[in-house]
């Protein structure tokens, strides 16, 4: 049987080693060819708790790490109790034989035990129980025996020849433990055709952007799923000559990088939920002072509202609204991972272009999943620095008109360091010169100066021609609305639907301030309309209200810590559309 | 850039706005202090950065003709580091009340010490804050009646000094706004010291608390910078003086010239790389970047 997929997942208690196994097999089925995409589940501790790695390997890119599993390593009773509703007739789940693993009554799997530990030790140590899994995913596979020897040369080679051989001897138990149970293996989906591909995380690309953006300082304090991007900078910023600074907490990495984009570099950091909610004041001041600002926001549940490790998309309305006072805001983004970044190169120019902080709304799924990406899918924009003034003067000090009432509200700039403009830019509200005031007409006309650059902004081609990702047919029964990682499911429910002869259009937003009202108006008018959404208030579709005055919108929500499954929704617009 | 003609910077060059603090307050003397330290360096207006917080003391960024930020009430010291970091060709001035650096502020203060960025933060210490009309601050003596202690403050006061020596800072002193050219001349040092100076300068308000003034700190400060015994290279020594004087000495503490700046101690960072101007990765740095991740196709 060809298949053009296959999901393949190892599941045990936290510290076992699940996490290096899933990787492991991950970067093999990367390295030889495959399209892969993955999703790690795991718990607001170290070790103990249930934790698995899911890894789908396909003949084309995938947009999701697939709802059904084929294989399943379990190395526990748990793992298999988890997700046993994700097993299928033709699922085989390899099973920890020492722990007397029991399939659920009813399920149509089959069971394979094998004795990771007994093999491991056999091998030459416990450590190698996942390699010993891996042996016996690659009898199951139809890989030969010694299909990995080479990889573990590379992989072990700094450890030692003993290490190495270790490896592959554990590999070859766990592949001849099951060859001797006969069990007839899946076959692996169609390679597709070679080309360049990189294994990526969203945070990752987030970096990697950013260093194309010109970024060269970053500010951060350590949060999930946000902390990647930190330890990924922090490697990479010194080969670049920057610097990565591990602020003390979040409101002081935020002001970092005010501080530091005030003297002109392109700083940003990056948080989750609850570090945002510490910044909101650090944004404000970066709006209030026209300094440029970028923050990338990795949505989840957060420890103060729920399932802190868990997949959400529930900080929407503070991303959108939080913080005190009238301010412009820039809100983008990204669908997937090559679009993160995009997403980060644009808000550096936006943020530039128009003095504002801008937000990059990421989530867990996003930031974290990592999936492999052919590397013409990377985009690279250019470097827009919009009004800035380095030319010296002659003003007396305090003279320079800083804030200057422009028609697009979006003043020069001058750096600290240019002669003849000195300057100074204050939270309270200033004159044209920066000077604190309290009068009426001043006030004025700063505030709708400044919030006149989200009309440039709304008016801006490269900006708001990016808004919406669309696909399926203009003349659709239904519209799937969503934003961030959401994209996979709702995209594969929408092809789904299609293949099902349904005519339903798919639209992802990718710029949520300015709000394409216009754009999302002609595509929503007159259509059923299903906003898909990871949060329990369905604060996308209230947005979506606000924005269009109204709307007869359905929901598909989910807030149970687990990432949307396509199956999920698509029942959720087979409901809608009475099927 | 076009060369601009050097000439002698003068008093003048670091004039800007008319200052609205009430008449006597303290800020005066701190103002007037760093802008002799500046013009005492030579140093031109435009290449210093003063940040301010929240408060009387924010508004001097407003009164002196430099750049100048005046952000948020506590943030002064991680925007003066990153601006620093950021372009390390400016003299990086933050500057802040008590409530602003040892109240709201004072965590950043702590990791601002830990850190040693080559800064300069002026704290302008009155016991109280004033903007607000008189509540009890950080530094307000234990049992002071108060606008917000109206049966006297019941938290004992925070040594600004006695934290910043115990956290190992590299330059610790304190100044008075009755004394402007002894303060000028801390200040001079403050600046010209490679890692991160504190000064703390008493600097009485008029208004709200008058017991803790002029005459009170005249006649009580040891001006410790008179005293040729005394050597500032002595952390112990730096903490028995303050005990020994109930934290009223007037001078240089303490100062170590050997504690490495923190930008020498990031790795591989670039001065000229993180202050020029933004460009994408080079070839050899993207084939760097590319060659980290599990590629394809090679």
């Amino acid at each position: 049987m060809k298949r053009r997929d296959l999901v393949w997942q190892v599941g045990g208690a936290q510290g076992e080693g699940i996490e290096s196994a899933g990787a492991l097999f991950l970067q093999i089925m990367h390295e030889e060819g495959y399209y892969v995409a993955s999703h790690r589940h795991f718990m607001s501790l170290i070790k103990g708790g249930h934790t698995h790695y899911q890894v789908r390997v396909g003949s084309e890119p995938l947009l999701t790490p697939g709802d059904q599993v084929d294989i399943l390593v379990a190395f526990d009773q748990a793992s298999i109790d988890h997700d046993a509703g994700r097993l299928h007739a033709g699922s085989l789940v390899l099973a920890n034989a020492a722990k007397k693993p029991e399939l659920p009554e009813g399920s149509p799997a089959r069971l394979v035990p094998v004795d990771f530990l007994a093999l491991a030790k056999q091998a030459g140590g416990a450590i190698m129980a996942n390699t010993v899994a891996l042996g016996a995913t690659g009898a199951l596979l139809g890989w030969g025996e010694e299909a990995l020897d080479e990889y573990f040369a590379s992989r072990f080679g700094r450890k030692g020849e003993e290490v190495v051989e270790q490896n592959r001897q554990a590999y070859r138990l766990g592949w001849e433990a099951v060859h001797r149970l006969g069990v007839e293996p899946l076959a692996m989906p169609e390679k597709p055709a070679p080309g360049r591909r990189v294994l990526l995380q969203g945070d990752e690309a987030m970096g990697w952007g950013a260093l194309e953006a010109g970024s060269r300082l970053f500010f951060a304090y350590p949060i999930t799923p946000a902390s990647e991007i930190l330890q990924w900078l922090a490697k990479w910023l010194p080969q670049v000559g920057g610097a990565v600074v591990q602020a003390e907490d979040e409101v002081a990495a935020v002001n970092y990088a005010v501080g530091a984009s005030l003297a002109g570099q392109r700083a940003w950091t990056a948080t989750s939920g609850p570090g945002l909610s510490l910044m909101q004041e650090g944004i404000s001041i970066a709006a209030m002072t026209e300094t440029p600002l970028v923050i990338v926001d990795a949505q989840r549940g957060g420890p103060a509202t729920g399932l802190p490790t868990r997949p959400e998309q529930s900080d929407l309305n503070e991303i959108l609204y939080g913080s005190h006072g009238d301010q412009p805001r820039i809100v983008l983004s990204p669908a997937t991972t090559a679009d993160a970044f995009w997403a980060i190169q644009a808000a550096f120019n936006a943020a530039e272009k128009y003095q504002c902080p801008v937000i990059v709304a990421s989530d867990l799924n996003l930031a974290l999943d990592v999936r492999n990406v052919d590397l013409e899918e990377l985009r690279r924009l250019p470097i827009e620095r919009g009004l800035l003034d380095l030319e010296p003067g002659a003003y007396a000090p305090h003279t320079y008109p800083r804030f200057q009432l422009t028609e697009s509200g979006v003043s020069p700039r001058v750096l600290p360091g240019v002669p003849g403009k000195t300057t100074t830019v204050v939270g309270d509200e200033h004159t044209v010169e920066g000077h604190i005031t309290e009068d009426a007409e001043p006030r004025v006309a700063q505030m709708t100066k400044r919030l006149r650059k989200m009309e440039a902004a709304a008016a801006d081609p490269e900006l708001m021609g990016e808004a919406l990702w669309t696909s399926g047919p203009e003349e659709a029964e239904l519209v799937l609305v969503g934003f961030a990682g959401t994209y996979g499911p709702i995209e594969e429910a929408r092809r789904a639907l299609e293949e099902e002869g349904v005519r339903a259009r798919h639209v992802h937003l990718r710029v949520l301030r300015p709000f394409p009202a216009e754009a999302l108006a002609a595509e929503l008018r007159g259509k059923r309309v299903l906003v898909v959404e990871q949060n329990a208030g369905g604060q996308l579709a209230g947005e979506l209200r606000r924005q269009l005055g109204g709307g007869d919108f359905r929901s598909c929500l989910k807030f149970d810590g687990n990432p949307f499954t396509t199956a999920e929704v698509l029942a959720s617009a087979r409901e809608v559309l009475g099927r | 850039m076009s060369v601009i003609e050097t000439r002698k910077v003068t008093l003048n060059d670091y004039r800007a706005e008319t200052p609205t603090w009430c008449p006597g307050c303290g800020d005066f003397g701190v103002l007037r202090g760093l802008q002799r330290a500046l013009v005492d360096l030579q140093i031109e207006p435009h290449r210093v950065l003063v940040v301010s917080g929240i408060g009387c003391s924010g508004k001097l960024s407003s009164y002196i003709g430099t750049y100048g930020f005046h952000g948020l009430h506590g943030r002064t010291l991680p925007v003066a580091q990153a601006a620093k970091l950021a372009n390390p060709e400016l003299t990086v001035l933050a500057v802040g009340g008590d409530g602003d650096g040892y109240g709201i502020g004072v965590g950043h203060l702590v990791h601002a010490i830990r850190r040693n960025v080559d800064i300069t933060y002026v704290v302008m210490n009155n016991d109280v804050y004033g903007l607000t009309v008189g509540q009890t601050a950080p530094t307000t003596p234990l049992g002071r009646v108060t606008r917000s202690a109206p049966y006297g403050s019941s938290d004992n006061p925070l040594s600004p000094l006695g934290l910043a020596l115990g956290l190992g800072a590299s330059f610790v002193a304190q100044g008075f706004s009755g004394h402007i050219d002894h303060l000028a001349t801390i200040l001079r040092a403050a600046i010209q010291h490679r890692g991160f100076s504190l000064v703390n300068v008493f600097s009485p308000c008029v208004t709200f608390n008058e017991e803790y003034g002029y005459d009170y700190l005249r006649q009580r400060l040891v001006d410790i910078d008179a005293d040729a015994a005394y050597s500032r290279l002595d952390r112990m020594a730096a903490l028995r003086k303050l005990a020994e004087t109930g934290g009223l000495v007037e001078g240089i503490l303490f100062e170590d010239p050997e504690r490495v700046p923190y930008d020498q101690l990031l790795p591989q960072y670039k001065p000229e790389v993180v202050a020029g101007a933004p460009r994408p990765l080079s070839e050899e740095e993207r084939r760097a970047v590319l060659e980290g991740f599990s590629l394809t196709g090679r």
